[in-house]
């Protein structure tokens, strides 16, 4: 995610630093790059920067077309599907925590689970879009995540297989579904990313056949 | 216009804050007067406190409270030196002084130093002609009246100060929980530099000895540099290495002390002393007592003991109508004591103390007792019972009814009004606080209610287990015992195992198994059984895969989207971050009762299923009273409908939802769950839509027919009339014959 071109940002530690060819002389002071402070000031930079200095993907004209449909979204695996969501339906990503089960319930519920000192509901996203079972084979690189849902409902969390990452996508870029998903029931459109096609999916539907299915 | 007006606001606030202790320790110390007018230490403690609220007062310039201290302690200090002791008259005078000063400063500072003017001469009157003056009665109300405003002023500025809303509160409970996770990582990770510092003491002695070999080959001076440099590098590595590491202990040591001063200090902002809620009760009592001719006291026990917030705040409506009915109905008039040889002065007793993890309050009287078989009477003159069935009713039982909504028996039981008025508020309270309220009588030596509540709502000790290699909490005040038994201790009796326990033959159950885990982990050499014992007595071990340890878990009601979860209360975090469920005890041992009993169940249906193939109508009856559950059931069996029982709302809702039922029969008042919420579960889910219900109450009044009605009832029936047909009758209205 740090090959975009950027003018302000001088990314040295690409080029001479410990993710380039190591000559920085900074490096004998800080070893590591995320100790020196012009990586920080880099970093404090890209964070203040605002929306509209982010590059669009395939050139398109930026802001006001997120607020025009367009949406910043969470893309991530499930299984061998790679899916997206709406930021505005997350409220954080954190590490696997562990689940407990509840007796007696089955279906889309997997138990609950510690999320900042309160026990939230945990379902599986894959019962309820009714995925294909997960290939044995994982590459080793995956890392799992949780993502904590919330809506007016109350907050959910779900395990995903990986994460990519945040993406602005605008309302052109949305694709609409292949005809033959065209009575899919959670997603609502199709984006590219990576040369990837990616569904992105429907967070009220989502959130109204989870409230559905808890009980 | 006002000589105070520039008077400062906040000197003033501090003057308020004051008078509030300051009155609270006069009240409590003329009453304690009342009993011992020579009590040097009380008669010392009100001058103080006259005195300090005197000079207060002064200060912010009131006039009004300077001039009713002043004239308290004149007259106090009168009954110090002897010459005008403290008789009932005066102690009621005293206290309308307090009364005064907690309603002081009003906006109107002229009203105050008349009311004060008036006060004061009353006082000074009566040295020298005590007959002359009105009876006490007269000087009591006002000082009643001016009770509202008296138990209103502390509790807003209680709540001045701490105002929270639940949710921050349980918020900050929450985070101070994973910040002492999060702090207790530190110690396992300085623990972790250890095998770095041994590496690198393996590092400084490989140096050392390396120095030593070539210091014998007489090789280059600059090796032998270079190796001492290499020596010294290690050295000071070693040594930043060791200080870092203690710098890291302590660190954690520190900051995990810290968290868990914080998480306890979250915790203990739900407890309050049970002291906090009751200072004004013993006002309350003497002057009820006064109004009606008595004499009564009150006696608190366990002030001290910590009470969680919510139940405290519950506490106050509920005490007040006990003690009201004790002075009311349970303390005889003076002459009445008098010729049963007791004392005059009848004693109420609050107490309030920890008992088997939870909260027992207990309001007691020396009075005269419950009319048993008066009640009795009235049950059958009010038609809530038939006579056959009131007879056959345990005292326990009969005493039950006293907690009926608008049920009185005046007349029956006293002669002013009747016990029972308030009593269902009582009822309700407890119920509404997950407690339960009961009450023990002697005729002739007094009255005892007990409620028994929950320590607190949020808070529970718990033996925390694993269970199909999940964690699970026992509340601590469902155990009995626990036992690590060997596993050939465990006998089997038609194919139930069962075991010994001090002389008695205990049945084992698999926890895995009532709770319907697939996975049932096999049994090891040593089986770690939970004891526990059910209201009727009957005992069960329950053999969970492991015990892991005892621990206050804070309560988390769990996600309502959830729904009810059989057999499980709530959710709780542990020290550790992991998640554990708090098991519903009462709800499980029903579950085992029930899986126990369908065991024979079974074996019955095979039985008759080759006789009688055809399906009955199928009826569940929802009460909590034995003699009303076996009287309905044994109506409708013999009509050859097929009746199951449930024992109470929560009960019901379980069985209604896992079995198939073309009618419920439920009572409305029930522990745990009452008819109408259950009736309510019952309307709202889909799969029940076709289930008729019909209500059976003793709540006879039309608005709680309609009330009945209103949430779904099909049908609703008064108690009172189901001995005749109309119980049959109503219900092949509703469902047909018990065969077709």
């Amino acid at each position: 995610m740090h090959d975009r071109d950027s003018d302000s940002i001088d990314d040295c530690w690409n080029r001479i630093g410990v993710r380039g060819d190591r000559s920085c002389p900074r490096l004998d002071e800080y070893i590591h790059c995320r100790q020196c402070p012009v990586h920080a000031a880099a970093a404090k930079t890209l964070l203040h920067r605002v929306v509209s200095d982010v590059d669009m993907r395939a050139g398109a004209p930026a802001t006001s077309s997120i607020a025009n449909g367009g949406a910043f979204l969470l893309i991530f695996r499930l299984h061998a599907e790679w899916l997206a969501l709406p930021v505005a339906a997350l409220a954080e990503v954190t590490a696997m925590r562990p689940i407990h089960s509840l007796p007696r319930r089955a279906g889309i519920v997997l138990g609950v689970c510690n999320v900042r000192g309160r026990l939230i509901p945990c379902i599986s996203l894959a019962a309820l879009l009714d995925l294909a079972p997960r290939q044995a084979e994982e590459d080793g690189k995956a890392t799992p995540r949780m993502l904590v849902l919330s809506s007016h409902t109350g907050t959910i969390v779900a395990p995903v297989d990986d994460i990519a990452g945040i993406q602005p996508f605008t309302a052109s870029s949305i694709g609409a579904l292949p005809d033959t998903l065209a009575g899919a029931r959670y997603a609502s459109g199709v984006v590219r990313y990576r040369d990837r096609a990616v569904g992105l999916l429907d967070s009220a539907r989502i959130t109204q056949a989870i409230v559905g299915r808890l009980q | 216009m006002n000589p105070n007006s520039l008077r400062d606001a906040s000197l003033l606030d501090l003057y308020k804050m004051e008078a509030d202790a300051q009155v609270q320790v006069l009240d409590a110390g003329l009453l304690a007067l009342e009993h011992d007018p020579q009590a040097a230490a009380h008669l010392a403690a009100c001058m103080r406190a006259a005195h300090s609220l005197k000079g207060a007062a002064r200060i912010v310039g009131l006039d009004g409270p300077v001039r009713v201290a002043h004239a308290m302690e004149d007259r106090l200090v009168d009954a110090q030196k002897g010459y005008a002791p403290l008789d009932a008259f005066a102690i009621d005078l005293l206290l309308r002084g307090t009364d005064l000063l907690r309603n002081m400063p009003t906006p109107d500072a002229e009203a105050d130093i008349a009311a004060a003017r008036i006060f004061v001469e009353s006082l000074t009157l009566p040295r020298t002609a005590d007959a002359a003056l009105p009876p006490p009665k007269a000087t009591v109300t006002p000082a009643r009246t001016a009770e509202p405003t008296a138990t209103h002023q502390p509790e807003t500025a209680d709540e001045r100060a701490l105002r929270v809303t639940a949710r921050t509160l349980d918020e900050l409970l929450g985070l101070s929980s994973e910040t002492l996770v999060e702090a207790n990582r530190l110690s396992p990770f300085a623990a972790s530099l250890l095998p770095l510092k041994r590496m690198q003491d393996g590092l400084a002695k490989l140096l050392e000895a390396l120095q030593h070999r070539t210091a014998g080959l007489a090789a280059d001076d600059d090796m032998q540099t270079a190796l001492a440099q290499a020596r010294q590098q290690a050295a000071a590595c070693q040594q930043l290495l060791g200080e870092r590491m203690a710098q890291a202990d302590q660190f954690g040591w520190r900051i995990g002390d810290l968290g868990q001063r914080l998480y306890d200090t979250a915790l203990r902002c739900r407890m309050r002393p049970f002291g906090d809620a009751v200072a004004n009760l013993p006002r309350m009592v003497r002057d009820l007592a006064r109004t009606l001719g008595k004499q009564a006291r009150l006696e608190i026990d366990g002030e001290v003991t910590r009470v969680d917030r919510d139940i405290l705040e519950g506490l106050d409506a509920p005490l007040t109508h006990l003690l009201r009915n004790a002075v009311d109905h349970g303390i005889e008039p003076p002459a009445q004591r008098r010729a049963a040889g007791k004392r005059e002065e009848g004693t109420i007793t609050l107490r309030a103390r920890h008992s088997a993890g939870m909260l027992l309050v207990e309001v007691g009287d020396d009075g005269r007792g419950i009319d048993v078989p008066r009640l009795r009477e009235e049950i059958v003159a009010r038609g809530l019972a038939a006579r056959q069935t009131a007879d056959a009713l345990s005292e326990t039982e009969t005493l039950a009814f006293l907690f009926l909504p608008g049920f009185t028996t005046r007349a029956a039981v006293t002669e002013i009004s009747g016990r029972g008025v308030g009593l269902d508020v009582v009822h309700d309270m407890a119920r509404r606080l997950r407690g339960a309220v009961r009450v023990h009588q002697r005729t002739g030596e007094g009255t005892r209610f007990t409620l028994e509540l929950p320590l607190s709502l949020s808070v529970a000790r718990s033996l925390i287990v694993e269970i199909a290699g999940e964690r699970y909490a026992f509340p601590l005040a469902y155990v009995a015992r626990t036992l690590r038994l060997p596993h050939d201790a465990i006998e089997q009796l038609e194919g139930r195992q069962h075991f010994e326990h001090e002389g008695r033959q205990i049945g084992l159950v698999g926890a895995s198994q009532v709770l319907q885990y697939a996975q049932r982990p096999p049994m090891g050499d040593v089986v770690p059984v939970v004891l526990l014992n059910d209201q009727q007595g009957r005992h069960y071990g329950v053999a969970v895969d492991r015990f892991i340890a005892e621990q206050t878990l804070v309560v988390q009601p769990l996600d309502p989207r959830l729904g009810k979860l059989q057999d499980i209360q709530a959710g709780a975090v542990m020290e550790d971050g992991s998640p554990v469920l708090i098991l519903d005890v009462e709800d499980m041992l029903r579950s085992i009762e029930k899986q126990v009993a369908s065991g024979t169940l079974q074996r019955v249906d095979a039985d008759t299923a080759a006789h009688a193939p055809k399906r009955r109508k199928r009826i569940l009856v929802v009460d909590d009273s034995l003699t009303v559950r076996e009287l309905e059931r044994k109506l409708l069996a013999n009509r050859g409908y097929d009746v199951t029982v449930a024992v109470d709302g929560m009960d019901g809702w379980n069985m209604a939802r896992a079995q198939n039922f073309d009618l419920i029969v439920t009572d409305v008042d029930m522990p745990r769950m009452d008819g109408i919420e259950l009736l309510t579960l019952v309307r709202k889910d889909p799969r029940l839509q076709s289930t008729h219900v019909m209500v059976v109450s003793y709540k006879d009044r039309p608005e709680d027919r309609q009330r009945g009605l209103d949430a779904g009832a099909d049908y609703y029936l008064g108690k009172s009339s189901f001995h005749d047909d109309a119980l049959l009758d109503a219900v092949e209205d509703l469902i047909g014959r018990a065969e077709s």
